[in-house]
C-alpha cells in the first residue's frame, strides 16, 4: 500500500491545482478557427463547463445545440467582447458574426457591452442564469428552474440590456431585474417571442429569427397628444403607418390582449376595451404571431409581433406600460395550490390575472406531468392541494374516496355566481345523481355531428340508416369528413358508452349485437390517405362530396362559418347512438375540483369565481369557449348579432362583426349572427350529451383490443369478450 | 442499572432503524386497511376486508397470483437444483453455461421484454412458426397461455440465481461423507438422495422462500408485456395493487397488502418450521 502513497498524493495535488485553476475569474474561450465546431471552457468562478459539455460542442456532425455563442477574449484597449454564433445548418460559425443581444440557444451569453456586465445561461448539471462583470465577479447566481419557477410564467427567452437589467422574456410577462436578481418590473405582454431592440441611433429595429433585420422604426412624441408614434423607415416604408398608430394608442391600455379576432386594449381601471385592430383587417394570421421587445423609454416598451407564417412577414408594433411588480404584498397572500396531470395553459393564464386582481389569494401551480402517483402522493400529505384539475383523472375515484368538495355550498353562498346564472345543461351534467356539484368548468365546448338538412335531415340517423347510406356511397363520396375506422369507433363509442357501461361504471357487457354494429359500421370506414385532401372539408361539403362533418364547436364564429357552409340549413343529428342525442359537451381541461381537504378552500372557490366571472369570461374567453353563464352567452350573441357598435354591460365597445373565414380553396364573409344561427345554437344546447369519462387506460383497452379486431387478429366475438373481460377488471378495481 | 442502560442506548439505534424503516411503514399499512377514505378517514371496521374479499378484480388478480406461485415455485426449486447438480459435475463448458444461466440476472428486463413480445406477440415468432408447421395461432397474451408465457420469463429471470445458492451449497456438503459413501459401493441417485439433500435443505428453504415472495411479487415483466389491465390470465395481485395507488384507493391497496403479507408469513412460518423438523433430522 505505501508504495502507492506517493502515486495518490501527486494525484491529489493535480486535482487540487485543477480546482484551484478552475477558481480563476476570467472568462476564457478557446476557438478553432477554420474549423466548424468550437469547444469552450469556462473555468469561471468554479463552474467550469463539464466535460462531456464541451465534448457536446466539440462534437462536429452530432452538435445537440442548434446555437451556441462563441466569444473572444477582449483585447487590450476594448472591453468589447466579439461573439459569434454557430448554426447546425450552416456549419460555419466564424461566417456568422451577430450583434452583441441577439441570438438563441440553450447557452447564451448576452449584455456585455460599455457598461462590461455580462448575463450567463449555462449548463451544469443545470442550466445556471448569473450575471458577471468583466473582472468575472459573479453578482447574482441561481439555478435557471428554481428561479423561473418562481416567475409563475413560461419563460422563452433571456436578454441584457445596457442599464445592467436583464429580462426573463415569458409568453404572457416580461420579467426585468437588476443585475442582482432583484425584479425591478413586469411587463405584461402577449405572445413575445424573438428580437427587437433599441440601436445605438434610438431606433427600434426588428429581427426575424435568423437574425436579419426586417424592419426599422423611429419613436417620435407628439407633444400635444402626448402619443409616442413608432413610424418605419429605411425600405419598409410601405408599411401601414395607420395601423401603427393604432397600435401606438394602445399605451393608454393596462393590458393589449391579442385574441384569435383582434388586439384589444383593456383599460382596467376604466373597465373599458376597444379593438385596436382586426387580424382580419392585416393579414396577420394571429396563430402564427411572435415577435420580440425593446425598450423605448422609461415607462414604455415595444413588443413586436409578426406573422411567421404568412408569405409575407406583417409585422406589428405595439407600445406597453411597465407595472412594478408588488414583491411584498405577493408574499403575504394565501397560496393556493392548484395539481394535475396536465394542467393547461388557459389556467395558468386565469391564475396570473386572479393573482393581480386578488388581495388575499395567490394561485400557484404543481403540474404532474402525467405522474399519477406523484399527485396522489402529494393528496395523501393532506391540505398541500387546492385544488385539481381534473384533466387526465377519473372524477369517480377521487370522489369514491371523500377527495373532493361538493361546491353547491359554496355556489349558494357566492355573491359572483349564482346556480341560476349557469347554462341548465352545463349544471346537470356537473351534478351527479344526488344534485352535488363537485366539478367546476368556467365553459364547453360541443362535439357536433353536422350536416345539410335536406340530405340528412333534423333527427339522429340509426345505425342501420348510416349503414346503408355508407354501403350505398358513390365513388369519390365520404359519409363521415375524414374519418378512418378507428376514429369512427371511437367516437361511436363514445356516443353509446352508456349502452355498453352503466352509468355507475359498475358493470359492462360488449359481447351483444349492439357492439358488433358498432364495429362493422366503423369497419366500413378504413383508412384515409392524405392524397384524399387535395379539398378542403367545407369545398368538399360544398361539392356534394361530404356528408357529415363531425367538428369541435367552441364559439359562434363556428356556429356561423358552419351555417353559411351548409347554405344556411345546417342540422346536427349527432353520431348514430343507441340512447342519447349523439352530440358531446365536454369540458376538456377546463373542469376543476376543490379537494375536500383543503385549508384554503374559501380560496379555492375565489379563483373558480374568478374563472366564471362576467368580467372574465367577457374580456378573455370568449373566442376559446361557450362561457357556462347564461347573461355571458346571451351577451355575446348581442355582441355577435349587433348590426351597430354595441357596448356590453361592461361599458366594452365591440363594432359590428364583419370578418372573413375559410380555408386556402373555399372563404365566406362572416357577417353578424342571425336569429337563424342563434336558434341553431340554443337548439344544439338542448340535445347534448355528457359521455361518462373514462380515463386514459381504459380507451387504450377498447383502442387496443377493437384494433385487434380491425387488423383481422381476432374474431368479433372475441374482440369483445377481450374487451368485456379486460373492462370489467378496470371497472372491479 | 448503568450497564443496562449502556446496553438499551447501543440497542437505541437499531431500534430505531427498525421501528422507522419496518414496524411503523407495516403499522400505517394496517392503519390505511380500518379507515374509509385515505386522507382524514374514519374507521371503518373490516369493512375494507369484506369488501376486498368480494371484490372479483383481487379475487382474480389472487387466484391468478395462487396458481401462478403453485407452478412457478416447485419448478423454479427443481429445476434450478437440477441445473446445480449437472453444473457441479465436471462436464465441458461448465463455467460457460454458468455464465449463460446467470445472464437474465444481468440484463434489464425492459430491455428483454421487447424479445418476449416479439416472440410470443400475436403476429409473433412463435405463432409463424405454428403457422408453418400448419397449427393455428395462438393469443397468447388473452389465454390461459399468457401465464405459461410468464412462467417462462420468471424462470429464465431467476433461475440461475437459484442454481447459485446450490451450488454454493452443494461445496459445502463434506467431501468426506461422499467418499464414504463411494467406497461403500453407494450409487450417484443414492449420494445426492442421502447425503447431499439433508445437507441442501437450509438452501432449498432459502430458494423456496425467494421464489415464492419472487412469484408473488412478479409485475414489472407482466406489465412490459401486456400492460397495466392485461386480460383476465394474466392479472396478478400486482396489477390490483398499481392499479388501486394510481386510482387513489389507498385502503383497499392497504387492505391487500395487509392480506397478502399475513398470507406469505403464514407460509414463510410453514416453511421454516419444516426447515427446522429436516435440520434436526439433519442433526439427528
Amino acid at each position: 500500500m505505501s508504495k502507492y502513497r506517493y502515486m495518490w498524493m501527486g494525484m491529489l495535488a493535480v486535482i487540487v491545482l485543477w480546482l484551484g485553476g478552475c477558481g480563476s475569474k476570467r472568462i476564457e474561450f478557446e476557438e478553432f478557427p477554420g474549423k466548424n465546431y468550437a469547444a469552450i471552457a469556462l473555468p469561471l468562478d468554479g463552474m467550469e463547463m463539464k466535460e462531456e459539455i464541451a465534448h457536446l460542442y466539440s462534437g462536429d456532425e452530432e452538435i445537440f445545440f442548434d446555437t451556441l455563442m462563441m466569444g473572444k477574449e477582449p483585447e487590450e484597449g476594448n472591453s468589447r467582447f466579439h461573439f459569434y454564433q454557430y448554426s447546425w445548418m450552416n456549419q460555419r460559425p466564424e461566417e456568422l458574426p451577430i450583434s452583441l443581444d441577439s441570438g438563441e440557444g440553450v447557452v447564451k451569453l448576452t449584455g456585455i457591452d460599455s457598461k462590461e456586465l455580462a448575463l450567463l445561461l449555462q449548463r451544469e448539471e443545470e442550466y445556471t442564469i448569473a450575471t458577471y462583470d468583466t473582472n468575472g465577479t459573479c453578482l447574482f447566481r441561481k439555478s435557471v428552474t428554481e428561479f423561473v419557477n418562481q416567475l409563475d410564467n413560461t419563460i422563452v427567452s433571456f436578454k441584457m440590456d445596457q442599464e445592467h437589467r436583464f429580462y426573463c422574456i415569458g409568453v404572457n410577462r416580461i420579467f426585468i431585474f437588476d443585475e442582482t436578481g432583484e425584479m425591478v418590473h413586469s411587463l405584461e405582454t402577449d405572445g413575445v417571442f424573438g428580437d427587437c431592440f433599441k440601436g445605438e441611433d434610438g431606433k427600434i429595429y426588428v429581427e426575424d429569427f435568423d437574425g436579419k433585420t426586417t424592419a426599422v422604426y423611429e419613436i417620435t412624441l407628439d407633444k400635444q397628444s402626448r402619443k409616442k408614434y413608432a413610424d418605419p423607415v429605411g425600405e419598409e416604408e410601405e408599411w401601414n403607418k395607420s395601423r401603427i398608430g393604432n397600435c401606438v394608442e394602445s399605451v393608454r391600455w393596462d393590458y393589449i390582449q391579442m385574441t384569435q379576432e383582434a388586439l384589444i386594449g383593456v383599460n382596467l381601471r376604466q373597465r373599458k376595451a376597444k379593438c385596436l385592430l382586426n387580424w382580419q383587417d392585416t393579414g396577420v394570421n394571429p396563430e402564427k404571431l411572435g415577435g420580440g421587445f425593446c425598450e423605448i423609454s422609461e415607462n414604455a416598451y415595444a413588443a413586436i409581433c409578426y406573422d411567421e407564417a404568412g408569405e409575407r412577414s406583417t409585422q406589428l408594433l405595439l407600445i406597453c406600460p411597465v407595472a412594478e411588480e408588488g414583491d411584498l404584498e405577493e408574499e403575504s397572500k394565501v397560496v393556493i395550490t392548484m395539481a394535475g396531470l396536465q394542467i393547461p395553459s388557459f389556467l395558468k393564464d386565469a391564475a396570473y390575472r386572479f393573482n393581480q386582481t386578488s388581495a388575499e389569494y395567490k394561485v400557484e401551480f404543481k403540474d404532474y406531468q402525467g405522474d399519477a402517483s406523484k399527485l396522489n402522493a402529494a393528496l395523501m400529505q393532506g391540505g398541500m392541494v387546492d385544488l385539481l384539475c381534473m384533466e387526465g383523472l377519473s372524477k369517480e375515484h377521487y370522489l369514491k374516496q371523500g377527495s373532493l368538495c361538493d361546491l353547491n355550498t359554496f355556489l349558494a353562498n357566492s355573491t359572483v355566481i349564482k346556480k341560476d346564472d349557469l347554462q341548465e345543461i352545463v349544471y346537470q351534467m356537473l351534478t351527479d345523481e344526488q344534485g352535488r356539484l363537485y366539478s367546476w368548468t368556467p365553459g364547453f365546448v360541443i362535439e357536433a355531428v353536422m350536416g345539410d338538412r335536406e340530405t340528412v335531415g333534423e333527427q339522429q340517423a340509426s345505425l342501420e340508416a348510416i349503414q346503408q347510406m355508407q354501403s350505398g356511397l358513390d365513388e369519390g363520396m365520404e359519409l363521415y369528413y375524414g374519418m378512418d375506422t378507428v376514429t369512427m369507433f371511437r367516437n361511436l363509442m363514445q356516443a353509446n358508452l352508456q349502452h355498453f357501461i352503466t352509468p355507475d361504471g359498475s358493470h359492462c357487457s360488449f359481447q351483444k349485437d349492439d357492439f358488433f354494429r358498432l364495429l362493422q359500421l366503423a369497419e366500413t370506414f378504413g383508412t384515409v390517405s392524405d392524397e384524399d385532401e387535395e379539398l378542403s372539408m367545407p369545398q368538399k361539403v360544398q361539392n356534394g362530396q361530404v356528408v357529415y362533418v363531425g367538428e369541435t364547436i367552441s364559439d359562434f364564429l363556428d356556429i356561423m362559418f358552419y351555417d353559411r357552409m351548409f347554405g344556411g340549413k345546417p342540422a346536427f343529428p349527432g353520431y348514430p347512438a343507441y340512447d342519447n342525442p349523439g352530440n358531446f359537451f365536454s369540458c376538456y381541461g377546463m373542469e376543476t375540483a376543490i379537494v375536500e381537504q383543503s385549508e384554503h378552500k374559501e380560496g379555492a372557490w375565489a379563483y373558480l369565481e374568478y374563472l366564471t366571472s362576467k368580467e372574465y369570461l367577457m374580456q378573455y374567453c370568449r373566442m376559446s369557449f361557450f362561457p357556462v353563464r347564461k347573461d355571458c352567452i346571451d351577451e355575446y350573441i348581442n355582441i355577435m348579432s349587433a348590426t351597430q357598435p354595441y357596448v356590453d354591460s361592461l361599458g366594452i365597445q365591440h363594432p359590428a362583426y364583419h370578418g372573413v373565414a375559410g380555408y386556402d380553396d373555399y372563404e365566406v364573409e362572416l357577417g353578424a349572427l342571425t336569429q337563424g344561427q342563434i336558434s341553431e345554437f340554443r337548439t344544439l344546447l338542448d340535445h347534448l350529451y355528457m359521455p361518462p369519462q373514462l380515463e386514459a387506460e381504459a380507451w387504450d383497452v377498447i383502442t387496443e383490443e377493437t384494433g385487434r379486431y380491425f387488423a383481422k387478429e381476432i374474431s368479433k366475438e372475441q374482440c369483445a369478450k377481450n374487451l368485456e373481460e379486460r373492462m370489467a377488471l378496470y371497472l372491479e378495481e | 442499572m448503568k450497564k443496562r442502560m449502556e446496553k438499551s442506548s447501543f440497542l437505541a439505534g437499531s431500534f430505531a432503524g427498525v421501528l422507522i424503516f419496518y414496524i411503523l411503514p407495516f403499522g400505517y399499512l394496517i392503519y390505511y386497511s380500518f379507515v374509509d377514505r385515505p386522507v382524514g378517514g374514519s374507521f371503518a371496521g373490516w369493512n375494507n376486508y369484506i369488501e376486498l374479499l368480494h371484490n372479483q378484480a383481487f379475487l382474480t388478480a389472487l387466484k391468478n397470483t395462487i396458481l401462478f406461485a403453485a407452478v412457478s415455485v416447485p419448478l423454479a426449486v427443481t429445476l434450478s437444483l437440477v441445473m446445480a447438480v449437472v453444473l457441479e459435475k465436471n462436464i465441458p463448458g461448465r463455467s460457460l453455461f454458468r455464465t449463460i444461466f446467470l445472464s437474465p440476472l444481468m440484463v434489464p428486463s425492459a430491455s428483454v421484454m421487447l424479445v418476449w413480445q416479439v416472440l410470443f406477440y400475436y403476429n409473433g415468432t412463435i405463432n409463424r412458426f405454428f403457422l408453418k408447421l400448419g397449427h393455428g395461432k395462438i393469443d397468447f397474451m388473452n389465454s390461459g397461455y399468457g401465464l405459461l408465457v410468464v412462467l417462462l420469463i420468471f424462470l429464465w429471470k431467476n433461475l440461475g440465481y437459484y442454481m447459485i445458492i446450490y451450488m454454493a451449497a452443494l461445496n459445502e456438503v463434506p467431501r468426506e461423507l461422499l467418499e464414504a459413501a463411494t467406497i461403500d459401493g453407494g450409487s450417484d441417485a443414492q449420494k445426492f438422495w442421502y447425503i447431499k439433500l439433508p445437507y441442501l435443505s437450509p438452501s432449498i428453504l432459502f430458494v423456496c422462500l425467494m421464489a415464492i415472495i419472487g412469484s408473488f411479487k412478479i409485475f414489472k415483466e407482466v406489465y412490459l408485456l401486456a400492460g397495466a389491465h392485461p386480460s383476465a390470465s394474466l392479472y396478478l395481485l400486482q396489477h390490483f395493487m398499481n392499479n388501486t395507488f394510481l386510482a387513489f384507493d389507498y385502503q383497499k391497496l392497504a387492505t391487500a397488502a395487509v392480506l397478502l403479507s399475513i398470507g406469505l408469513t403464514i407460509v414463510v412460518t410453514a416453511l421454516l418450521w419444516l426447515e427446522g423438523r429436516l435440520g434436526r433430522d439433519l442433526e439427528g
